[in-house]
């Protein structure tokens, strides 16, 4: 899961330790990317209702006491 | 009802060495496949629409270790394949194709576009910059009041306000930093673009942020690109800054005119 930081750009710094931040990976991959319509079975275009529908899941996770693997 | 399946798109790339996707493995265990057309290959896999579906989907992101797996999984095939190829344009999370042959029509359709988004995130990576606010507990300690004759608790709440006005100041400066990192960084790489500021119990930080920039950055200009930035944290010591990366291009790959 690190060493894909090196084969991108060869010998580039690299802050990335560990595996991405979830909450930085969803940033990217519900905010933007390619979004294609058309014959789409479903593509999320409601960003907004994912990210409330996440951060609503996140606080009942919290209530329970449990963790939710936040980055360290 | 048997269960249906449906073609997952993870990105559209060019210039594919497709030998180095063999045996990658992607969402549900399924293998990674390639769809070719034209001179582009779409970077897919077979998914069931019991899962993947309308229905599915909209249970399953409420769940969010199947989030987090299903996002994980997209990544990694994005990160992997972008180790195959010279340009890739990653897809947003969740797109799902009824058949190989809607993806080959829709690849059709939009080809104009998406070479363009190709041309743009060629030879490129995409970094974060995000700013925090650093705390500032004695930045502005209230003027000792020893003047006996005001009463203890008036000299409490003078002091009480004169830190919150103190840490409100602190707020707008560090904002006002932000943005001027943000202008210094954009003018330094070849695109940028601001992601939502995150919600602390999101990103598990007692900060506050007051930056979440992305940046797209010429693969031969990473190193100057983050000495450029850790150089910003000497004149902005309001802020915390990090910068992190590479990504795979997602928040560059976008089409245009659609």
């Amino acid at each position: 899961m690190t060493q894909h930081s090196q084969s991108l750009v060869g010998a580039a710094p690299s802050a990335q330790a560990g595996p991405v931040a979830l909450v930085d990976l969803l940033d990217r991959l519900l905010g933007t990317g390619v979004v294609l319509s058309g014959d789409v079975v479903i593509s999320l275009a409601d960003v907004e209702l994912v990210r409330l529908q996440l951060l609503a899941v996140i606080q009942s996770v919290r209530a329970e006491g449990s963790e939710i693997g936040a980055p360290s | 009802m048997v269960s249906d399946s449906g073609t997952y798109v993870y990105a559209v790339g060019r210039h594919l060495d497709q030998q180095r996707l063999r045996g990658l493995t992607g969402l549900g265990g399924a293998e990674v496949r390639t769809i070719d057309q034209r001179d582009l290959v779409a970077i897919v896999s077979t998914v069931d629409l019991e899962e993947f579906g309308e229905a599915g989907l909209r249970r399953n992101l409420e769940n969010l270790a199947w989030l987090e797996n299903t996002a994980r999984c997209h990544d990694e095939v994005i990160r992997r394949s972008v180790g195959a190829g010279l340009s890739l344009a990653p897809f947003r999370l969740a797109t799902i194709y009824r058949s190989d042959q809607s993806v080959r029509d829709r690849i059709d359709d939009l080809y104009d576009n998406l070479v363009e988004a190709l041309d743009r995130v060629e030879g490129r990576t995409e970094w974060s910059v995000k700013a925090y606010v650093r705390p500032t507990e004695s930045a502005t300690p209230a003027p000792a009041e020893q003047s006996t004759s005001v009463g203890a608790g008036v000299a409490y709440l003078n002091r009480r306000r004169a830190e919150l006005d103190g840490r409100a100041k602190a707020t707008e400066q560090a904002l006002a930093s932000a943005e001027q990192v943000y202008k210094e960084v954009a003018s330094w790489a070849d695109a940028s673009r601001r992601l939502p500021q995150q919600d602390q119990r999101l990103s598990g930080r007692d900060e506050a942020m007051a930056l979440n920039g992305t940046f797209l950055v010429d693969d031969h200009r990473v190193e100057e690109f983050c000495r450029f930035v850790q150089g910003l944290t000497a004149r902005f010591p309001g802020l915390q800054i990090e910068v992190d990366g590479p990504w795979p291009p997602y928040s560059f790959a976008t089409l245009e005119n659609l």
